[in-house]
């Protein structure tokens, strides 16, 4: 890895992890100034969830709401739109770390000099978690500072492990975005089958919560290993989740390392 | 010593070769043009020396080091202008140089303030501020500043001013003469008759001529022009005279091999005005793809 690369993708693509940084802030920044009036009334909200259909439930990850700061924004945000939030930055930036390179052929100077394609792909990578641990600091971790200035109860060990949990997530979708990113000519090409697999995956973890004869289907999921309510309610991240994250992002990398090597870059 | 040495390289995308067996060497010290229409895989057999595409067949070797196997090695060592350089639009002229410095060492950073002075260009600007020639500029400066023992330009000085292509060759002979080793692609004829020692010229992917500028010059004769205060007199049963266009007081015509005969004949003449050149690599061009 060279930190002259890593530096380089950072500076280049900083727009984007500000822009989506300042996103992730202004949801929470919503959600804390809105809290105390939802505090006043969650006994109603409760009763309205109940009444949602499970499938409803189910797909906006709504699930063990509690009276809590953490609960509220683990239910209201961290279950669906936080990672839709994590998707489309990390989706973005795998596009325009190689892909986008190729498309507008800038990668042809880079592959000019003397640098490992290894080198490139692992640099730009490494800047993306860099990116990633960024986000999650100013769009998750920044609950816990908040909490203390509006004096709200937070329970620290639930912020940190949400914020670790969510990074293993973005990390899953950065290595399957740079996988695409390493097999694809355009940068739409990346978003789209990145996209595609992610949709295809919450389908399926939907399926298989609300069909049981489809239940093993959940495993083929990314989101079934991500469950922000279970997270703040159990002060916990399970073990096979992190493994499987684990295991995700080390294979596709290696496949996207491979196919990053071998390929022919007409440039 | 050879620099480059290509053997037997092919080149297929799906069914149809860009190259097809292609050979040919480079010596240390040549100043190498590598000449053919647009399509003739001039630029494919580049992409392949620099690793970004593989052969289908064949080798290149660059000092002794495969191409595709030790790329990384043979690139510290390669300055590379790409027909259409394309870099960061963000960045200024200062930042590129600055950002190859950190890749290539501190040594390069005295060398590209010499050249972005010669070529006038301005290290502030951002490249999206800057005309195509300047781009161009900057992509030469990135390739010489290195000091590379062997420099890779595909068509280099398309969008240069003439002025500036003079300054280029000038640049380009004293990289020559302090040891360097250049590849030339190009379609600009002159640029390469007065630049090149040895040319190879490619056709629809396959090599047609590997040769010395002087050698197809001789090999392909001289023009000849001639005025004649009396009526012209008669080249055509000469042998090896082509093209022959008289009146009744002018001959144009293409002579092969030996002038003497032609010349025994204008020695008979009342000639006004004559004119005797070398065949340019043009009519050269433009016989061999006749």
């Amino acid at each position: 890895m060279s930190f002259t690369l890593i530096l380089q993708a950072l500076k280049a693509k900083r727009m984007l992890w500000i822009v989506y940084s300042i996103i992730g802030l202004g949801f929470i920044l919503l959600y804390v100034a809105i809290f105390p009036s939802i505090q006043g009334q969650s006994a109603d909200y409760d009763k309205i969830f109940a009444s949602l259909p499970k499938g409803l439930v189910l797909a906006l990850n709504i699930s063990n709401v509690e009276p809590t700061l953490m609960g509220y924004l683990s239910s209201k945000h961290f279950g669906l739109i936080w990672l839709v939030i994590i998707i489309l930055l990390v989706v973005t930036y795998s596009g325009f770390a190689i892909a986008k390179e190729i498309e507008t052929k800038t990668m042809g100077f880079l592959l000019s000099q003397p640098i490992k394609r290894v080198n490139l792909y692992l640099s730009r990578f490494t800047a993306g978690i860099i990116g990633l641990v960024v986000f999650i600091c100013i769009s998750e971790i920044i609950v816990w500072p908040l909490a203390k200035i509006c004096n709200y109860t937070i329970d620290v060990k639930g912020v940190l492990l949400l914020g670790f949990s969510g990074l293993l997530f973005g990390i899953s979708v950065l290595s399957l975005g740079f996988m695409f990113s390493a097999l694809s000519s355009t940068a739409a090409k990346v978003s789209a089958l990145s996209g595609g697999i992610l949709l295809v995956m919450y389908a399926a973890f939907i399926a298989s919560s609300l069909v049981p004869s489809l239940d093993k289907l959940k495993y083929l999921s990314l989101f079934h290993y991500i469950s922000p309510g279970a997270i703040i309610q159990n002060d916990s991240v399970t073990l096979s989740s992190i493994i499987v994250f684990i295991v995700f992002s080390f294979t596709t990398t290696l496949i996207g390392i491979f196919a990053f090597k071998k390929r022919q870059v007409l440039v | 010593m050879d620099i480059l040495e290509i053997n037997n390289l092919s080149k297929r995308f799906g069914s149809i070769y860009a190259l097809d067996d292609v050979s040919f060497s480079i010596k240390k010290g040549d100043i190498f043009g590598f000449l053919g229409p647009n399509g003739a895989g001039k630029s494919t057999t580049i992409r392949i020396i620099m690793g970004f595409l593989k052969a289908t067949k064949g080798n290149v070797s660059v000092f002794g080091l495969d191409s595709h196997v030790q790329s990384v090695e043979i690139k510290k060592q390669i300055g590379y202008v790409p027909a259409d350089p394309i870099l960061y639009q963000d960045w200024s002229v200062n930042e590129h140089i600055r950002f190859l410095t950190k890749i290539r060492g501190k040594q390069i950073k005295t060398r590209a303030e010499e050249l972005k002075k010669i070529l006038e260009l301005n290290g502030k600007k951002k490249l999206k501020q800057l005309s195509t020639g300047n781009q161009q500029k900057l992509a030469i400066i990135l390739a010489l500043s290195i000091e590379p023992s062997l420099l890779i330009l595909d068509e280099p000085t398309r969008g240069l001013d003439p002025l500036l292509r003079s300054t280029f060759h000038t640049l380009l002979r004293e990289y020559r003469d302090r040891g360097g080793t250049v590849l030339l692609s190009s379609h600009d004829l002159s640029e390469v008759e007065d630049l090149c020692n040895k040319i190879v010229i490619i056709h629809n992917g396959k090599l047609i001529q590997d040769t010395t500028v002087s050698h197809l010059r001789a090999k392909h004769g001289h023009k000849v022009k001639a005025h004649f205060q009396d009526h012209a007199p008669s080249f055509s049963d000469i042998k090896g005279v082509e093209d022959l266009i008289t009146t009744t007081h002018t001959a144009v015509f293409n002579t092969k091999g030996n002038l003497k005969p032609v010349l025994e004949i204008l020695s008979h003449s009342k000639v006004g005005d004559l004119e005797i050149s070398s065949a340019s690599l043009e009519d050269i061009f433009e016989e061999i793809y006749k």
